[in-house]
Order: structure tokens, then C-alpha cells, then sequence
């Protein structure tokens, strides 16, 4: 491990307890995995949050920052061998559910 | 797009004809032909500029101007993926951005590595959990800014790569980099930089070979002069 590996998620957020909804998106595609993130943050209350699994490359590098554009907010994200563990909040713009 | 085998006596009906769908003819010989660019930021993931509007304003000015010694290609790309290859055009503009950490406004990093990840000439290493950015390497295509999941990366500086010089055709060169970072100022060069090529090129002689003539300062100096 190097430096930079070390130094990595030790700025990681902790939520406020209470269920962590879960979704393993390892092996979905893009669009699809953002298409679903996007249908299950729609179904949680504002504030809650979501952790999905990412592959690296592409789904890691447009999920969470397509999930930010849409108002949500990534309170961590961590490598974990050759995907992603990622949480998402979902944020308190409403839409149109 | 080309239409072969129109006869001489039908130009003019076809010219018309054209014009009622709203397009033009295109420019040919020693003249400023048509600008070529990628779609740019406004449809592209990856640009950085909006090239739409920099081709409109160049094209609304200059396009099929005659009197120059050569013809004058111009090519503008969103960013340094350089899909329109701005470096085989007389002038070329390439959208670009360099990176700065800034946590205000409540972004702040959560040391994921993103960045670091996806930059293509390993610009980027976390210390301490924040991205050091080696500005002597980066080759500011944005790429990082645009992968942040908490937009704590934004442009310090933004723009477009100016090339001069390049062509293709029996001997081809790739341009050389003019300016960094131009905005507003972009179409007030090609002013210039037309201004300069019109008053020290042979005829028949491209801006590439001007430049190889006088060298490129020689050149920098004579647009730097021009009035506009
Ligand atoms: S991608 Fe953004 S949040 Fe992640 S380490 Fe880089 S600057 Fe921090
Ligand atoms: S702009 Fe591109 S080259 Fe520069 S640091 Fe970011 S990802 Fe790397």
C-alpha cells in the first residue's frame, strides 16, 4: 500500500444510525446502474442513506457524480479491492414522486 | 458535404436552392474556409468549452474571406481529447481547465481517490487525504473536476490551448501552442493572428510555413503588434 492508498477515507462522514439501505451494483452497466440508485434514492426520505457497490472505471466515475448533480450528497466512498463502497444521502430535493 | 457533376449553367438554381434550406457554399482556394468543432460542453461529457459559440463567432465574421495568401482552416475542440484535431488546423482551440482543491460552500473532500484514479498522467496523489495537484504534469483536461463526487475540485483557470501552424496534405505538422487560457480575448487573436499571417506571408505560403520561415517568436511578436 503507498502513501496515497493509506491516506485514503480517513475523512469519511459517519450518518446518524438507523437502517443503511444497500444495493450491490457490481457488474450493472451504466446507465442502468445509475438508473436504479437513482429509482431507490427516489423511494427513501430526505436525509436517508443509501450505500450501493460500484465497479471501477465508468460506474464509479458517473454514478456518484450523477447522484450529486441530482442534489444528493456522497458522505463516503472507498475502495475496496476492484470496486467501490459508496454512500449516498438522499438529498432534500423533491422529485416528483 | 459535396455535390459532384453540377453543370456550370445550374450553379446559380442550385446556389438559390440551397439558400432557401439555410445553408451556404462552402470556400475554396486562398480563403477562410469553414470552421470545424467538436459539440463541445454543451452535449459532450467530457468538454470543457463551448464551442458552439466560439465557431459561431468566428464563422459569422470570417468565413469565405478572400485576399488571404493561402487558405485557413480553423478547428475547435471542447477539450484535450482533441476529437477535431485542433493541432492539424492553421488555428486551433482547445478547451481546457486547470484543477484547484476548494472546499467552500461545504464541499468538502471525502479523500475517495476519484480524482487521483482518473487522471490519464498521474497529476494527482492524495496526502494526508487531500489531492496534491503536480500542475507541471497536468494536461488540464478537466477530468478530475468533472469525476469529483463532491465537486471539491473546480477550474482555477479555464480556456482554450491556441495552436498555430498545423496542416496536413503532402506535409503535415502539428500546430504550436500560441496562448493558454484565452477566453474572451479568442476572437480578438483571430483578428491578429489573420492580420499578421496576411501582412508577412508569401503567396501560396500556409501559416505553418510562415512560421517555419520566421520562427515563432518573430511571429508571437508580429500579432502582438497588430492593431485591431
Ligand atoms: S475526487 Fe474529490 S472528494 Fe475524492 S479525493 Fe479527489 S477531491 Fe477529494
Ligand atoms: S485536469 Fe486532467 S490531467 Fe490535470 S490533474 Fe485533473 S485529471 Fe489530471
Amino acid at each position: 500500500m503507498n502513501r496515497s492508498e493509506e491516506s485514503r477515507g480517513v475523512r469519511s462522514r459517519e450518518t446518524d444510525g438507523g437502517a443503511i439501505h444497500y444495493m450491490d451494483l457490481r457488474g450493472e452497466i451504466c446507465p442502468m446502474n445509475w438508473v436504479k440508485t437513482k429509482l431507490r434514492l427516489e423511494e427513501l426520505d430526505p436525509g436517508e442513506p443509501l450505500e450501493v457497490l460500484l465497479d471501477e472505471g465508468e460506474p464509479i466515475q458517473n454514478v456518484p457524480r450523477s447522484a450529486r448533480s441530482e442534489g444528493h450528497k456522497i458522505l463516503n466512498l472507498k475502495r475496496e479491492g476492484s470496486y467501490y463502497r459508496v454512500l449516498i444521502e438522499r438529498g432534500h430535493l423533491s422529485h416528483g414522486t | 458535404m459535396e455535390i459532384p457533376f453540377v453543370h456550370l449553367d445550374n450553379l446559380e438554381t442550385v446556389a438559390e436552392e440551397l439558400d432557401e434550406v439555410g445553408l451556404k457554399l462552402g470556400a475554396c482556394g486562398p480563403r477562410f474556409r469553414v470552421i470545424t468543432a467538436c459539440q463541445g460542453v454543451s452535449i459532450c461529457n467530457h468538454g470543457l468549452g463551448d464551442t458552439e459559440s466560439l465557431a459561431k463567432k468566428i464563422d459569422e465574421r470570417y468565413y469565405g474571406r478572400s485576399g488571404l495568401p493561402h487558405k485557413f482552416k480553423v478547428g475547435i475542440a471542447g477539450c484535450p481529447n482533441a476529437c477535431i484535431k485542433p493541432q492539424e488546423n492553421d488555428l486551433g482551440f482547445m478547451g481546457v481547465a486547470q484543477p484547484i482543491l476548494d472546499e467552500s460552500n461545504g464541499a468538502e473532500c471525502i479523500s475517495c481517490g476519484i480524482c487521483e484514479d482518473v487522471c490519464p498522467v498521474k497529476a494527482i496523489q492524495l496526502v494526508d487525504g487531500k489531492p496534491q495537484i503536480d500542475l507541471t504534469r497536468c494536461i488540464n483536461d478537466g477530468k478530475c473536476i468533472n469525476s469529483c463526487p463532491t465537486g471539491s475540485l473546480r477550474p482555477e483557470r479555464e480556456g482554450w490551448t491556441v495552436f498555430v501552424g498545423g496542416k496536413f496534405g503532402k506535409h503535415p505538422q502539428l500546430g504550436w501552442v500560441f496562448d493558454r487560457f484565452v477566453s474572451e480575448e479568442a476572437v480578438e487573436l483571430v483578428e491578429r493572428i489573420l492580420g499578421a499571417y496576411c501582412r508577412l506571408a508569401h503567396k501560396r505560403e500556409r501559416l505553418g510555413e510562415l512560421i517555419n520561415r520566421i520562427g515563432l517568436e518573430k511571429f508571437r511578436e508580429a500579432v502582438q503588434s497588430e492593431q485591431v
